[in-house]
């Protein structure tokens, strides 16, 4: 199950519709991405940037189909609109980054979330990412309508992934007013 | 509205901390944290304290407690006290573990 924290305002109102319903189809495909086997996460490679768009979305086409959060499905014209959206921004990735100075010493800054993260969160659920540590790793990706994507993009809206087991009913009275 | 691993030591005017991960300064490990603009969480919710403790849950996936600067509990319908450091810590679900039979 997916979470969705979404700025009402910023957000159109179809779209944050769409990003609290959650249809028992959907929520299959959602649990889908942390379960996904992480074979077919090997394959991504570090190439360059057109390469890596067009093969990314091939592989989450398969594995999501849509926009996962699409209620309905859509025509097959519509199907390439949706674009790939990381969950952990790519901006707060993998890397440390060593920002210099001029006559300074090097500052290390840690961008590590993907690692912190994924160390964090009970190994029980998260049982196949552990060797997950690449932002750009498909289990990190899910296919987004260019709504979704462009709000994530501008920081007003962000997904994360949930374990369903158990938790349904904590998140849901975490959720109660929280929009 | 986010930020992550301290070149700063406390929260800008106008924001709190809610500390997911501690930074342990014993090795350097990481930590993580959120910066969170206190002008921009009424577009979440009216219950702060609430909220903080659903985005731990949302990111580590537990459930967990908000404890204040000073380590004290806070509650759900507590106000944010601006730059503030709160601290999400998960709690355990498991029996405790004298109760877990030896092998």
């Amino acid at each position: 199950m997916y979470a969705i924290l979404s700025r009402s305002e910023q957000v159109k109102p179809e779209l944050k519709a769409s990003c609290l319903a959650f249809s028992p189809e959907r929520m299959v495909n959602l649990a889908a991405l942390s379960m996904y086997d992480s074979r077919h996460s090997q394959t991504e490679s570090q190439s360059g940037s057109q390469h890596r768009s067009s093969s990314v979305k091939e592989e989450l086409s398969c594995r999501d189909g849509d926009d996962v959060f699409r209620m309905v499905p859509s025509l097959e014209d519509d199907l390439w609109n949706s674009q790939a959206a990381h969950i952990i921004p790519h901006a707060r990735g993998d890397k440390i980054r060593q920002p210099r100075l001029a006559g300074f010493l090097p500052i290390s800054v840690s961008f590590q979330w993907m690692k912190l993260i994924v160390q964090s969160r009970p190994q029980e659920v998260d049982d196949d990412l552990q060797d997950l540590e690449n932002i750009n790793d498909i289990r990190n990706e899910f296919l987004a309508s260019p709504a979704l994507n462009g709000a994530m993009s501008r920081a007003t809206c962000s997904v994360m992934v949930v374990s369903i087991l158990n938790s349904k009913d904590v998140l849901f009275d975490l959720m109660d007013d929280s929009y | 509205m986010a930020s992550i691993t301290p070149t700063a030591t406390e929260p800008h005017a106008g924001t709190v901390w809610l500390i997911l991960v501690p930074i342990n300064s014993g090795n350097h490990a990481p930590g993580m944290y959120l910066e969170l603009p206190l002008d921009e969480i009424p577009r979440f919710t009216k219950r702060p304290l609430k909220f903080l403790r659903y985005l731990g849950y949302v990111i580590l996936n537990q459930e967990g407690v908000v404890s204040g600067t000073r380590n004290e509990p806070v509650g759900d319908d507590d106000h944010l006290v601006n730059r503030a450091v709160y601290a999400f810590a998960t709690t355990n679900r498991c029996m405790p573990f004298f109760l877990v039979p030896s092998k």
